[in-house]
């Protein structure tokens, strides 16, 4: 009998003694927050001037996450009800920027921080449907997430943000689902 | 971290090795549900089944043998109730969503479409049983915000 969690198992024949943390630390990904940022010329090894293409991604990941949280906080000014609901999901967009500034560490953010906030008025006066809208914001993230994620550099930015996407994905879920409370 | 065929195809096997698991678990976890639930595992596990015959395709093209599934798995903890069941469904999918985000890092372009494809899927997959979700679906980083 195999270990569902991949431990060895008391009995038997097949055992899988593979944990997840060695999974992950195999693939590198526990160390995910630096990696560089800077194209590498590949003769000399080194880092140009030039921000890779890796870390222009991440600066537009950025500026759309900027401009969703101020969408969430535009909504919740105008659905004061949904401030506890939302709560969560705000955190998780703010632990995703956080952790893409991280990321790449070696080219700093070109991100600008200021977003133009949209006015209440651009915001569904029904709740549900102004929490579905979010739910379709999130869709529309997670979708525009794919091509970085295969045109990137590093694999490990591209676990980076394809985790964001998969974030984004169940938030979209889990948003359509308050919709329909 | 650039992507050989070797960490690529290792990262497909560990793929398939978890899917095989959530098919074993899935069997159980349905058998615990009812209803709309049911049906969902119902789903859920027939999805599955379809990941894991798709990764032993792409293992068998590179002529290699898939890892196979094992004969039994032992559960993480004891089933004996409806909320059990959603309990080891999510942990199911926090397990695939390891092994997809390994593969995202490990792959080539290709691979890490399926990965990340796989990957959103797995995350949205345990929110629906959780009701929540994490930052960092897969990732060990930044666990947390949840």
């Amino acid at each position: 009998m195999a270990d569902i969690s991949r431990a060895p198992a008391a009995g038997g024949s097949q055992r899988r003694p593979l944990s997840r943390r060695r999974v992950l630390a195999a693939a590198g990904i526990i160390a995910a927050a630096a990696v560089s940022g800077c194209t590498r010329n590949s003769s000399d090894g080194q880092a140009s001037d030039r921000p890779s293409v890796d870390a222009t991604a991440r600066d537009r990941i950025l500026d759309e996450k900027a401009t969703l949280l101020a969408v969430y906080a535009a909504t919740i000014e105008r659905h004061p009800t949904l401030r506890r609901p939302l709560d969560g999901f705000v955190r998780r967009h703010t632990a995703h920027i956080d952790a893409l500034r991280r990321a790449l560490a070696a080219t700093p953010t070109n991100s600008a921080t200021t977003t133009r906030r949209p006015h209440q008025a651009q915001i569904p006066s029904q709740r549900s449907m102004a929490v579905r809208a979010l739910a379709d914001a999130e869709q529309a993230a997670t979708e525009r997430r794919r091509s970085v994620v295969e045109s990137a550099l590093s694999g490990t930015f591209a676990a980076l943000v394809a985790s964001i996407a998969a974030c984004e994905n169940a938030h979209a879920l889990l948003l359509r689902a308050e919709a329909d409370r | 971290m650039t992507a050989t065929p070797k960490r690529e195809l290792a990262a497909v096997q560990t793929a398939l090795a978890a899917e095989h698991a959530a098919i074993y678990g899935y069997a159980v976890v349905g058998a615990h549900l009812s209803g709309d639930e049911r049906a969902r595992a119902i789903a859920v596990y027939q999805a599955h089944r379809r990941h894991r015959d798709e990764l032993a395709r792409l293992i068998a093209a590179e002529k290699q043998a898939p890892t196979p599934a094992a004969a039994a798995y032992r559960l993480p903890f004891a089933i004996e109730s409806a909320q059990d069941a959603r309990k080891l469904a999510a942990w199911l999918e926090d397990g695939l969503a390891q092994a997809y985000a390994a593969l995202v890092a490990a792959g080539g372009k290709d691979m890490r479409g399926l990965g990340a494809s796989a990957l959103a899927e797995a995350a949205a997959t345990a929110a629906g049983w959780r009701g929540s979700t994490t930052a960092f679906p897969g990732l060990a980083v930044g666990a947390g915000g949840n």
